[in-house]
């Protein structure tokens, strides 16, 4: 079932003159099984590109294929419920989005208003707390006793007790500490190599869609301008400068040591390798 | 010049909870302080505590010679600007211009004087194109900046960011950042910045580690930065330069400066060619 | 939220533009003044013919006069379908199947009507032609006499310029938390009444605790920037009154006196 977006455009306040173009012919394929990481500048139509997902947003032009259904511009789509239970869709800081007395019954709002039974949602919810990292103690709490990483989670685990197949995420390491975005950034890996989601994760963090991403799609000024697998991407220098992009740290220093000329693979990626590439440069020379 | 001077600070919260546990320490005139620590360490109350937003449960806070206590918060406020996490929420006028003259007029400032000064800080943080704007229509480095200005117009000593960039992107983070660099070197501005940012760190004279309330690492960032077990078990991270001499030196090559990428790349290849 | 025109601010170029906030809202009050006395439609006939001038000079459009007044549109059908049943005097205008609709219902909904809409189209001018925080500005300084009366005059000021100023970014706080909880499957167009509570509970709370939050780091903010309430403080943006605002002043003055003498028939 794919996600495609094919010759979407999108204006806001059409007819006004505050109208302003946020997407225009926005053609694009999202890999099902795959971590994807939309990257681009403020302001360049990432946030508006994935609110098309589950029909927070309608194309003004074009239309989108989301799992099963197609959505085309100027006809109304019926049944948005059954395609946002499908499409998780968290956005940023969503530890905003709380609002019951106890956290379990916060996380069991999604699963119920999309029509699951009780029991079951309860048994879905309590494995969402599971699964966020959180334990059954913490279902009677009130969320507002929570900390702001904790209030996150609990966030997240109101969107995945949903169980939809994909999941997208506008930023969401950000304010973290580099623990707490690390274990974020896992959390989602656990998601898609456990439990099979497609994941969607905006982001700024060049390291994370290194580390933890297979694809990455590049917004810049409203328009998908590239698709490609994580590797290929980060070895096409000239491009990351053509699109000033801040490359992983690791990548940077492998760069000015070949510059500097030294024989090392463009396959690196990870610091362990490069330090072994390194020594067995330093060292060949004896 | 002892210029900020923190003896056995203590606050806490609800009288139960402590959130800073009898911190000392000082800070030079012209030095660049960083406080880190993972999020809910105590970091953000000492800040809070110095410009007198917190009322401290014990200890003594003392800055140019002066000890805070009721009758001095308002003198104190004028020598500590700070700058605070969120851009939006600290934003009070409708304007650039009007945000930049709130606190002008907070400290009576005559009126005549304030364009002046306005235009002039505006310009040091290259955001005089932007002084009609509204604050819907900058980007989140941009108000930043703005809340510097504002912060720079009342000539304080002491500039305290409390994680200012921890939520702008990567180039609004890469401006605030430039910008204090500037203040720090021109004006031989106090900084002490508080973040969990570690490669923010790096670039500073003096660094505390914060973690439970209180400080369990200082130094200059070449010896607490090298902590590496230590800096994870507190929920913290490691710079990338430290992660790769740490790979290296298990390769038996061991690295001089392990905080600079640039003399990390000369070293490895010098060693290279006199092997 | 774009297409809302009541109390908008409109940046354009006029002759009211350029006049004194605190001349502007004298002058509403006089005009209201003079639409409040009853002067039958040989009055309310010359304010508006003065009213619509004023229009024209602060260079503001018809349609968005109009647009302001829509959301006044439902309580006018509202006023007349009262009145009809109500008001049984005067001479019987029509007659359905012995349901008869007196005149005095249909003058008295006009009367009403009339004064409604050049009462919107007074205010509107105000706010159309004066930026919100001068129009603080001007209340502040009109209040300033009242302080020996423990008016706030100050307080006052502040808390509606940081109103005004929070207003855009509460809008697209309430647009992210909508669209949020729209993803967890909130529907407010669908649902049972209790379904409906949950729903616009879902929004308000996030909104009160994000506010309050907001709140008190303003409050942080403002006061490690030096502001204490009661303390005095300078002013930067000064207002400025010319010979124009007092001419102004005058004509309004002469307007009110002349309706005066309408109402009392001299």
């Amino acid at each position: 079932m794919p996600i495609a977006f094919k010759q979407v455009s999108y204006e806001y306040s059409p007819g006004t003159p505050f109208a302003y173009g946020a997407l225009s012919g926005v053609d694009v394929e999202i890999t099902e099984g795959k971590v994807t990481a939309i990257i681009g500048a403020t302001g360049s139509g990432k946030s508006t590109l994935i609110q098309h997902l589950n029909a927070l947003l309608l194309p003004s032009k074009g239309e989108v294929e989301v799992l099963d259904r197609t959505i085309v511009a100027g006809v109304k789509p019926k049944q948005l419920k059954s395609l946002r239970q499908n499409v998780g869709l968290v956005f940023q800081f969503p530890e905003y989005q709380l609002f019951e007395e106890t956290i379990l019954k916060d996380i069991i709002f999604g699963p119920i208003n999309f029509g699951v039974e009780p029991q079951e949602a309860e048994l879905r919810s309590l494995h969402a707390l599971n699964v966020v990292g959180l334990d059954e103690t913490y279902a009677e709490k009130s969320p507002l006793d929570l900390s702001g990483g904790q209030k996150r989670r609990v966030a997240i685990a109101g969107i995945l007790a949903i169980d939809p197949y994909v999941l997208v995420l506008d930023e969401p390491t950000a304010g973290l500490d580099p623990q707490g975005s690390k274990s974020m950034m896992n959390l989602f890996m656990t998601m898609n190599r456990k439990y099979g989601k497609t994941v969607l994760i905006v982001t700024h963090d060049m390291e994370h869609v290194l580390t933890y991403c297979d694809e990455v799609v590049v917004v810049d000024k409203g328009k998908v301008i590239l698709k490609s697998d994580v590797k290929s991407f980060f070895k096409d220098e000239t491009l990351l400068d053509e699109l000033n992009i801040c490359q992983p740290k690791v990548v940077d220093m492998r760069r000015q040591l070949q510059r500097a000329g030294m024989k090392l693979s463009d396959d690196i990626f990870d610091i362990e390798s490069l330090a072994l590439a390194i020594a067995k440069e330093v060292n060949g020379h004896e | 010049m002892k210029h900020l001077e923190i003896k056995n600070l203590r606050f806490t919260y609800d009288q139960q909870t402590d959130v800073v546990k009898n911190v000392s320490f000082r800070v030079e005139k012209g030095s660049y302080t960083s406080i880190i620590g993972h999020n809910g360490s105590g970091k953000s109350t000492i800040a809070k505590l110095i410009i007198g937003l917190l009322e401290k449960s014990g200890g003594e806070i003392i800055i140019d010679g002066i000890s805070l206590s009721e009758d001095t918060v308002n003198q104190i406020r004028g020598k500590v600007g700070i700058v605070f996490q969120n851009p939006d929420n600290q934003f009070i006028g409708s304007t650039v211009r009007d945000d930049i003259a709130f606190g002008l007029e907070n400290h009576q400032v005559p009126q005549k004087d304030m364009d002046d000064i306005i235009t002039h800080f505006a310009k040091e943080v290259g955001m005089s194109d932007y002084l009609e704007n509204e604050p819907t229509r900058l980007s989140g480095g941009q108000k930043q900046r703005v809340a510097i200005a504002g912060v720079l117009a009342m000539k304080p000593d002491i500039l305290i960011l409390d994680e200012a960039t921890s939520m702008l992107d990567p180039k609004g983070k890469e401006e605030v950042n430039a910008l204090v660099d500037e203040i720090h070197r021109e004006h031989n501005m106090t900084i002490i910045s508080i973040t969990h940012d570690i490669e923010e760190v790096v670039k500073s004279d003096y660094v505390f580690v914060m973690n439970e309330g209180e400080f369990v690492m200082q130094g200059k960032p070449q010896d607490v930065l090298l902590h590496a077990k230590t800096l994870i078990d507190i929920d913290l991270d490691v710079p990338f330069t430290v992660k790769m001499a740490l790979a290296l030196k298990k390769h038996g090559i061991n690295i001089d400066e392990p905080m600079n990428m640039k003399r990390m790349v000369e070293q490895i290849c010098q060693l290279r060619l006199s092997k | 939220m774009n297409n809302i025109a009541l109390g908008r601010y409109l940046p354009l170029n006029s002759i009211m533009h350029r006049m004194d906030p605190r001349a502007k809202i004298l002058a509403m009050l006089g005009m209201l003044t003079a639409i409040f006395i009853p002067t039958g439609f040989l009055g309310y006939g010359i304010m508006a013919v003065i009213i619509i001038s004023v229009v024209f000079m602060s260079k503001l459009k018809l349609n968005f006069l109009i647009r302001a007044m829509k959301p006044m549109m439902f309580m006018l059908v509202f006023l007349m379908i009262i009145n009809i049943f109500v008001l049984k005097t005067g001479y019987v205008v029509v007659d359905i199947y012995g349901f008869k609709i007196y005149s005095d219902a249909i003058f008295q909904t006009l009367y009403i009507s009339i004064r409604l809409m050049l009462m919107i189209m007074i205010t509107t001018i105000l706010t159309a032609t004066t930026k919100p925080l001068d129009l603080t500005l001007g209340i502040e300084d009109l209040l300033a006499p009242f302080k020996r009366f423990k008016v706030p005059a100050h307080e006052i000021a502040m808390m509606i310029s940081i109103a005004l100023r929070f207003i855009p970014t509460l809008i697209e706080e309430t647009d992210r938390i909508m669209k949020a909880q729209a993803s967890r499957g909130v529907d407010l167009a669908e649902g049972k009444f209790k379904e409906k509570i949950l729903a616009i509970l879902s929004l308000i709370v996030p909104l009160f605790v994000s506010s309050f939050q907001r709140a008190e780091d303003l409050a942080d903010a403002m006061e490690a920037r030096g502001y204490i309430p009661q303390a005095t403080r300078t002013r930067y943006k000064q207002l400025k009154r010319t010979w124009k605002d007092n001419v102004m002043l005058l004509i309004v003055l002469f307007i009110v006196l002349t309706m005066v003498a309408l109402a009392i028939g001299l």
